[in-house]
């Protein structure tokens, strides 16, 4: 390699010069304690991510025959599950500001609304049933909460799938049951075809009508199936 | 008469900047320390596009005759992106239902690899400049991680790796011990299953220093 005499030391130089080599070692060395940090954690999501709004629509893994259904309701108020006290607290609130997009989106896939009165009213009977819930604060769903109690079926749904996880903003979840070939009520669970989870919109700093209900479009977009 | 003066100058550098293995010995050890860049090429762009710029590598190399050096080495990349707006396909095992999931993404990847190495020096002159081509073949334990709203994914496995590469090592300093600039190119493909991809390859250059005794 170099034959100049400019870059070559022996021992005697070795202090004058050759101690460059090594501080360049150690420099590097030095530079090198931040990536082999970075290696050994862990990165995390952007708020983008994490305070975003997600849509998971999930279909039933017997998918039905869509087009053997024509009309639907929806239930008139949202269960909501309430975890941000600490503890779950379980009430209902009106869905009457998101009703109309949901509808909206039935309808134009050729299924005929039928409105629910409110509770204790009979609901009406209908040949597919849109439940919405809530969870809000910190908790898991896995698809177990399936309130249907106001419809006379009291062994709840199947099966009792569900996209799994946490959420810390605000979830907002659309079921939809097939009660034209339900069994009658209180003699067996009705049969969940279509369900929707949208993530981070309902919590406090989060919640915004708009995200709502541009929601619901994203979830049925996704679902191109539902059609009469 | 400066011209000429400078042409000869030149050319006399050029004369002396052939390729050769007159600063390696058969016994030497080199070590090395590079910062690697690599960007995702094939199917792993499916998963991630973004080029890893926080990737390193530390490396020994023994020559065993002296254009021929066997050794061993340990990389780092991490490639991380996000995505404002992806729709993925959802599957659950227990109830096979299928389904959609859209929303901003977020993924990284890392891979440690652990590789056997091998390098050819080329050329038999003498130079500062001493080029190689090389391959590396081993194990690489790869993290990938997928989070979309606050629901995240992992996949862990540990899986086969090869790298061809070629690069050249430049002479700063020259002595009992050595210090040489690393340039290099590589090729790396790996059976890692980032997402739902599969054979994550990748290509990049290579900048490090190296020391040889």
């Amino acid at each position: 390699m170099a034959e100049s005499a400019a870059n070559e030391y022996d021992a005697r130089t070795f202090w004058k010069e050759g101690h460059m080599i090594y501080r360049s070692a150690a420099f590097l060395l030095l530079l090198s304690l931040p990536a082999f940090n970075l290696a050994c954690t862990g990165y995390g999501a952007p708020s983008e991510v994490v305070n975003g709004t997600a849509t998971i629509t999930v279909e039933s893994g017997t998918p039905p025959s869509w087009a053997s259904y024509t009309t639907f309701t929806i239930t008139p108020t949202i269960q909501v599950y309430d975890n941000t006290g600490g503890q779950q607290d379980a009430y209902r609130r009106d869905a009457e500001s998101i009703i109309p997009k949901i509808a909206e989106n039935m309808t134009r896939r050729g299924y005929q609304y039928i409105q629910s009165p409110q509770p204790p009213a009979d609901p009406p009977v209908t040949h597919l049933v849109i439940t919405l819930y809530a969870y809000l604060g910190s908790q898991a769903y896995g698809g177990v909460y399936c309130n249907w109690y106001y419809w006379g079926y009291p062994y709840g749904c199947y099966p009792t799938w569900g996209y799994y996880g946490t959420y810390n903003f605000g979830t907002l979840i659309m079921q939809m049951g097939d009660r034209k070939n339900a069994p009658p009520p209180n003699t067996g669970p009705v049969a969940l075809i279509w369900g929707s989870a949208t993530y981070g919109v309902l919590g406090t700093q989060q919640y915004n009508l708009q995200r709502v209900l541009t929601s619901i479009d994203q979830a049925f977009a996704q679902s191109p199936f539902i059609q009469r | 008469m400066r011209v000429v003066v400078a042409a000869v100058l030149l050319f006399g550098a050029a004369a002396r900047a052939q390729w050769g293995t007159t600063g390696l010995r058969q016994g030497q050890t080199i070590w090395a320390l590079n910062w690697e860049v690599a960007g995702p090429i094939g199917d792993f762009q499916n998963y991630i596009k973004n080029w890893s710029l926080v990737g390193f590598s530390l490396e020994a190399r023994y020559l065993v005759k002296k254009n021929l050096s066997v050794g061993g080495s340990f990389s780092f990349n991490r490639w991380e992106e996000t995505y404002s707006q992806v729709s993925i396909p959802v599957y659950l095992p227990n109830s096979g239902a299928t389904g959609v999931a859209t929303g901003p993404v977020y993924r990284y990847n890392d891979m440690f690899g652990l590789r056997a190495v091998v390098h050819y020096y080329l050329g038999e002159g003498d130079s500062k400049l001493q080029p190689y081509v090389g391959a590396g073949i081993g194990g690489v334990w790869s993290y990938a991680y997928q989070q979309i709203a606050d629901l995240a994914n992992t996949q862990d496995s540990f899986n086969f790796i090869v790298s061809p590469e070629v690069g050249v090592l430049y002479t700063l300093l020259q002595g009992t011990t050595s210090m040489a600039l690393n340039l290099a190119f590589r090729y790396t493909f790996t059976t890692a299953s980032p997402g739902r991809t599969s054979n994550a390859q990748t290509i990049g250059p290579i900048i490090g220093l190296a020391w040889y005794y």
